[in-house]
C-alpha cells in the first residue's frame, strides 16, 4: 500500500511538464485543465504549499468529483518520464475524498450486502446464464463449484459477465472452446465474490480484502493450478491483490487460449479493429497474447490508438456523460462509423462501451468459437 | 468548479508554480473569436490585465502572470486548422494547436508533409506559446526557430482591435511586413513603430492575444539515405569543438542533440556523456568522419536506426528525469553558448557548476540541441542552447533560489553566454528584446502580461515551491 509519505514523494517528482495532459481521455473529452492529470496533481501541490487557501468544503467536493472522474487507463503513468505513478496518487486521494462523492457509495453498499457490484442475490451469479446455456451444455451444472469439487482450472467469471445478458454469448463461446481443448474446469457460482477491484478504485482496501480472502479460500479448496478470467479488472485484482498461492498461474483468457491452441480448423480471414483494453495491456501487460491468438484465427488486426474507451475506473458510474463523450470521440477518431468496421476486444466492460454506442463489437473468444467450430454458422 | 479552475490554471512547467489562486480573478477558455472578445472585454471592464496561457510548458513562468490580480485566457480549446494549402505551403491555425496535433492533421492528407518546429515539448506546447517564446527543436539547425516558419499573425488587443501582421509576398525578411487593422490610427502608429513579426516572436504574451497564425508547411526534404552516429568526447573542450566545427562546415544535420553531463547512473551508463546523437544525409558521411577525426579526444561511431532511436528517446526524456535520490529543479534554463566560447566549454561548465553548487544546487543533467540556432534581437546566433537541471536542495528557501539565479545571471554575463530570451526574461531588463517590448507597449498598451516588464527577482522567487 502506498503511504502518505510515498504520495508526497511522488508529487514532488512531478515537474508539471504537461506531457500527460493531451493524452488523457478525460481531458480530451472535457477540454478542461481541472480534469487533466497535471491539473489534479497541481491542486495537491498547491494545497500543500498554501493550505489556508483550500479551507473550503465546496472546493473539496469539486476536487473529489475530478478525482473520481478518471478512467484509470494508466496512459498518464505510461507517458510520464518523471516516474510519477498517478494511479497510486489518485487511488489514495479517492480514499480520502470518497465521502464527498456519494455516487459511488451505492456500489460499496451493493458489494457489502450481496458480494457483487449490482447488489443482486449472489446465488444468481451462475443461475442467470445456466438456464440459457443448458441446451448447449447439458452438464453445465457439474461445472459449478460446490464444496468438495476440484479442478485444475477455475474460470473466474466476474460480476459483469455473471449478471449482464450481453455476455451469455461470450460465456457460451468460452465453454465451447474449453470443450474443444478438452479441459476440465469449474466456475465458482454463488461462491464467487466480487474481486474487490471496484472497492479498490474507491480506496476501500480493507473491505476489498475481505472479499479476496473468501475467493482465495475457495480457490484453495478447488485445488486449482490455473485461474483464468476474461475481465482485466478481475485479472489485476487476482494477480496483485488476492494472496493466492504463488504456484497457481493466473491468466487472462487470451493468454490461456493462446497457450492451448496452436492452430484452428477454420481460418476466419477477416479484418477487425482491435481495441486494447487499458487495464489489460497497460496494467497487466497482456499485449501479445490477444494478437497471437487472432493471427492464428486468421484475423487481420487493424491497430488503433491505444487509448481508453471510457469504460474503465468505474467512469460509467462516476461520470456517465464523460464516459460517453470519450467513446464518441474514439469512434470519430478511429472512423468506426464511417468505415463500418467491426471492433474486437477482450474485456466485458470495453465491449459494452463500444456496443452501447452502436459499434458492432465482439469478444475475441466469440470469434475463436467460430474458428474452432466445424459447423457452418456465423 | 469556478474556484477549482482558478487554482488549477496556475499549473505550469517553470519553477514558478506557487501562484496565489486568488490572484486569478477569472479564467476563460474560449473556443471562438466572440468568446475571445468576451474574455478581453471582461478584463477591460474590470480594469484587469490579461495573461494568455498556452500549454503551460514554458520554462519562464510567463504564462502564470505571477501572483498579481489578472484574467487568464487559456488557448487550449482554440485548436482549429482554418486552412491547409499544400500548393503554397502554408497552414492557418488557431493558437492552441500543438505541433503534434497539426502534423497529424497535415499527414492525414499528405503523409510526407510537415510543420517543422519540433520542441521536445511538442506534445503540449501550442503554436501560440511557441511563437511567443520563439521556440525551436532539434531540427532548428535546418528548419530555424518559430519565427523562420511564420508568415502572418493575427493579434487582438485590449480593445478587441484585430491587428494583422503579414510577411510581404516574395520577401523572407520578417522585419518587412504589411500591417492592417480596422483601427486605422493604431495601424498607422504600429507602422510608424516598425512593428514586425520579429517583435511578436519571443514577446511572451506582452503585445496582445495571438488569435491566428499562418505557418509554413513543407514536404519532407529528399535527404536521400540517412546516416546515424554517436560522437563521444573525452573532455568538454572537445565537445565544444565538435559543435564549432560542424557550424563552420555547415553540415546539414537532420537531427543534432547532445548530452553534456548526467549525474544519474542509468543515463550516464547508457550514454557516456559528453556525447552527441546525430542524423545526417549519407552523402555527408565522409565529411563527418573527417571533421570528427581531426578533433582530438573524440570517438565517432556510426550506429543503426534502432540504436539511434533508443538514444533519442533517452535524450527527449531527460528534461523530466529525477535523480535517484531527491528531485530536479531547473534553476536557470537555456545557456546559449556560441562562437569562441565553444572552444572553452570546460571552463564554462566549471564556472556554471561552481556557481550553482555554491548556492546548494548540485549539477544533475545538462543537454541540448546542438548545433542549433536562435535569435538575439534581429541577429541569428549559432551554437548550443544548453539546458540544465540541478538537484533541488532539501531545504529549498526563497533566498537560495533568489541568490542562485542572480549568481547564474552574473556568471552568464561575465562569460558572454546569451540565453534565449524566453528563458532570460525575468532578468533581462537590459536586453534589446525587453526594451523593444517596453517601447511597443506605449502603442499597444500595457495590459497583457505587464508583470513581465516590471517584476523583480524577489517577486519571482516567492513563486517557487
Ligand atoms: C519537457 C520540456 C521540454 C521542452 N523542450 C523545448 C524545446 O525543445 N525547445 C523549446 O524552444 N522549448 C522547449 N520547452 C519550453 C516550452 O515548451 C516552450 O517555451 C513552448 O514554446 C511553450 O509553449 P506553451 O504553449 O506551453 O506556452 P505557455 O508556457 O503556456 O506560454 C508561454 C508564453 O507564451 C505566451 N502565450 C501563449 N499563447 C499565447 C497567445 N495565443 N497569445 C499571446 N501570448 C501567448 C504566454 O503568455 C507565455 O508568455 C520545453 C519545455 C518542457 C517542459
Ligand atoms: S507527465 Fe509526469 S511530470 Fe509531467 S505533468 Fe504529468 S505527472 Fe507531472
Ligand atoms: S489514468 Fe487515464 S483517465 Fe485517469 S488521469 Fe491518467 S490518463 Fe487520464
Amino acid at each position: 500500500m502506498t503511504s502518505k509519505t510515498d504520495i508526497d514523494e511522488l508529487l514532488k517528482k512531478c515537474v508539471q511538464c504537461g506531457s500527460c495532459v493531451l493524452i488523457c481521455p478525460i481531458y480530451r473529452a472535457t477540454g478542461q485543465e481541472v480534469f487533466s492529470p497535471r491539473g489534479k496533481l497541481y491542486y495537491l501541490k498547491l494545497k500543500d504549499a498554501l493550505p489556508e487557501k483550500f479551507d473550503d468544503e465546496e472546493l473539496a467536493k469539486d476536487y473529489a468529483s475530478t478525482i473520481f472522474t478518471c478512467a484509470f487507463c494508466g496512459r498518464c503513468v505510461e507517458v510520464c518520464s518523471s516516474e510519477v505513478d498517478l494511479i497510486d496518487i489518485f487511488r489514495e486521494h479517492r480514499k480520502d475524498t470518497v465521502k464527498l462523492f456519494p455516487k459511488v457509495i451505492q456500489i460499496e453498499e451493493n458489494i457489502s450486502d450481496e458480494m457483487n457490484v449490482y447488489g443482486l442475490d449472489n446465488e444468481m451469479r451462475a443461475e442467470s446464464w445456466t438456464m440459457e446455456l443448458e441446451d448447449d451444455f447439458p452438464d453445465i451444472e457439474d461445472k459449478i463449484y460446490s464444496e468438495g469439487k476440484t479442478s485444475d482450472t477455475v474460470f473466474f467469471v466476474g460480476c459483469l459477465m455473471s449478471f449482464r445478458s450481453r455476455h451469455s454469448n461470450v460465456l457460451k463461446s468460452i465453454f465451447k472452446v474449453m470443450e474443444y481443448i478438452d479441459e476440465d474446469y469449474l466456475v465458482l457460482g454463488g461462491e464467487e465474490f466480487c474481486c474487490g477491484h471496484p472497492l479498490d478504485l474507491i480506496g476501500k482496501v480493507e473491505e476489498a480484502d475481505v472479499l479476496r480472502a473468501h475467493n482465495t479460500e475457495v480457490f484453495t479448496n478447488t485445488k486449482a493450478k490455473t485461474i483464468i478470467t476474461d475481465c482485466p479488472g478481475c485479472l489485476e485484482a487476482l494477480r496483485d491483490h488476492h494472496k493466492i498461492d504463488p504456484s497457481v498461474r493466473i491468466l487472462h483468457l487470451t493468454e490461456y487460449f493462446d497457450e492451448k491452441i496452436k492452430t484452428v480448423p477454420r481460418k476466419l480471414n477477416i479484418k477487425l479493429k482491435y481495441h486494447d483494453p487499458c487495464e489489460l495491456f497497460r496494467n497487466n501487460e497482456v499485449i501479445h497474447a490477444p494478437r497471437n491468438l487472432m493471427k492464428k484465427m486468421g484475423i487481420d488486426v487493424i491497430e488503433m490508438e491505444p487509448s481508453c474507451c471510457g469504460g474503465g475506473g468505474m467512469l460509467r458510474v462516476t461520470n456517465n456523460e464523460i464516459a460517453q463523450d470519450i467513446i464518441n470521440q474514439r469512434i470519430v477518431k478511429e472512423k468506426l462509423k464511417e468505415e463500418d468496421t467491426c471492433v474486437v476486444t477482450c474485456c466485458p466492460s470495453c465491449l459494452e462501451q463500444f456496443e452501447q454506442s452502436g459499434i458492432t463489437t465482439w469478444d475475441i473468444v466469440e470469434h475463436l468459437a467460430q474458428a474452432i467450430s466445424t459447423e457452418e454458422e456465423n | 468548479m469556478e474556484k477549482l479552475r482558478r487554482i488549477v490554471i496556475g499549473s505550469n512547467a517553470s519553477i514558478f508554480q506557487k501562484i496565489d489562486p486568488d490572484s486569478n480573478i477569472k479564467v476563460f477558455a474560449p473556443t471562438n473569436e466572440p468568446e475571445i472578445n468576451e474574455a478581453i472585454t471582461f478584463a477591460r471592464e474590470n480594469n484587469l490585465p490579461i495573461t494568455t496561457k498556452g500549454g503551460g510548458s514554458g520554462l519562464s513562468g510567463a504564462c502564470t502572470g505571477a501572483s498579481r490580480k489578472k484574467v487568464i485566457i487559456s488557448t487550449m480549446r482554440l485548436k482549429k486548422v482554418l486552412e491547409l494549402n499544400f500548393k503554397d505551403g502554408y497552414a492557418v491555425v488557431e493558437p492552441g494547436i500543438t505541433p503534434d496535433e497539426l502534423n497529424e492533421i497535415i499527414q492525414q492528407q499528405k503523409a510526407n508533409w510537415k510543420f517543422f518546429i519540433a520542441p521536445s515539448s511538442r506534445d503540449i506546447a501550442t503554436l501560440g506559446g511557441i511563437l511567443s517564446t520563439d521556440g525551436g527543436g532539434n531540427d532548428a539547425w535546418l528548419a530555424g526557430t518559430m519565427i523562420d516558419n511564420v508568415l502572418a499573425v493575427e493579434l487582438i488587443d485590449y480593445n478587441n482591435n484585430k491587428i494583422i501582421v503579414e510577411q510581404l509576398e516574395g520577401e523572407n525578411d520578417k522585419l518587412k511586413v504589411k500591417i492592417t487593422s480596422e483601427n486605422k490610427e493604431l495601424e498607422k502608429k504600429l507602422q510608424e513603430a516598425n512593428f514586425s513579426l520579429m517583435d511578436i516572436a519571443g514577446s511572451h504574451g506582452v503585445l496582445g492575444f495571438i488569435s491566428k497564425i499562418k505557418v509554413v508547411i513543407k514536404e519532407l526534404p529528399d535527404t536521400g539515405e540517412l546516416s546515424y552516429a554517436f560522437v563521444h568526447c573525452d573532455n568538454l573542450n572537445a565537445f565544444g569543438k565538435v559543435i564549432y566545427d560542424l557550424i563552420e562546415n555547415n553540415i546539414p544535420l537532420t537531427y543534432g542533440e547532445s548530452i553534456v553531463q548526467a549525474e544519474h547512473p542509468d543515463i550516464a551508463d547508457k550514454t557516456n556523456p559528453p556525447m552527441f546523437i546525430f542524423e545526417y544525409p549519407r552523402d555527408y558521411n565522409d565529411k563527418m568522419v573527417e571533421i570528427i577525426k581531426n578533433i582530438p579526444f573524440t570517438t565517432f561511431s556510426e550506429v543503426d536506426l534502432e540504436e539511434f532511436e533508443k538514444k533519442k528517446d533517452i535524450r527527449i526524456n531527460l528534461a523530466k528525469r529525477n535523480p535517484p535520490e531527491g528531485y530536479q529543479i531547473a534553476l536557470f534554463e537555456g545557456f546559449g553558448i556560441y562562437g569562441e566560447n565553444l572552444l572553452r566549454y570546460e571552463e564554462i561548465i566549471k564556472e556554471i557548476n561552481e556557481t550553482s553548487g555554491k548556492n546548494s544546487f548540485l549539477p544533475f543533467i545538462k543537454y541540448g540541441h546542438a548545433p542549433s540556432l536562435w535569435h538575439v534581437g534581429n541577429d541569428k546566433i549559432k551554437g548550443i542552447i544548453m539546458h540544465s537541471r540541478e538537484i533541488r536542495p532539501i531545504n529549498l528557501t526563497r533566498d537560495l533560489v533568489f541568490n542562485g539565479i542572480v549568481d547564474l545571471v552574473e556568471t552568464c554575463e561575465k562569460l558572454g553566454i546569451t540565453p534565449k530570451p524566453e528563458h532570460k526574461w525575468p532578468f533581462s531588463k537590459t536586453t534589446v528584446k525587453h526594451k523593444r517590448l517596453a517601447e511597443l507597449t506605449k502603442v499597444l498598451g500595457n495590459n497583457f502580461n505587464p508583470f513581465l516588464l516590471d517584476c523583480t527577482l524577489e517577486e519571482l522567487s516567492e513563486l517557487v515551491f
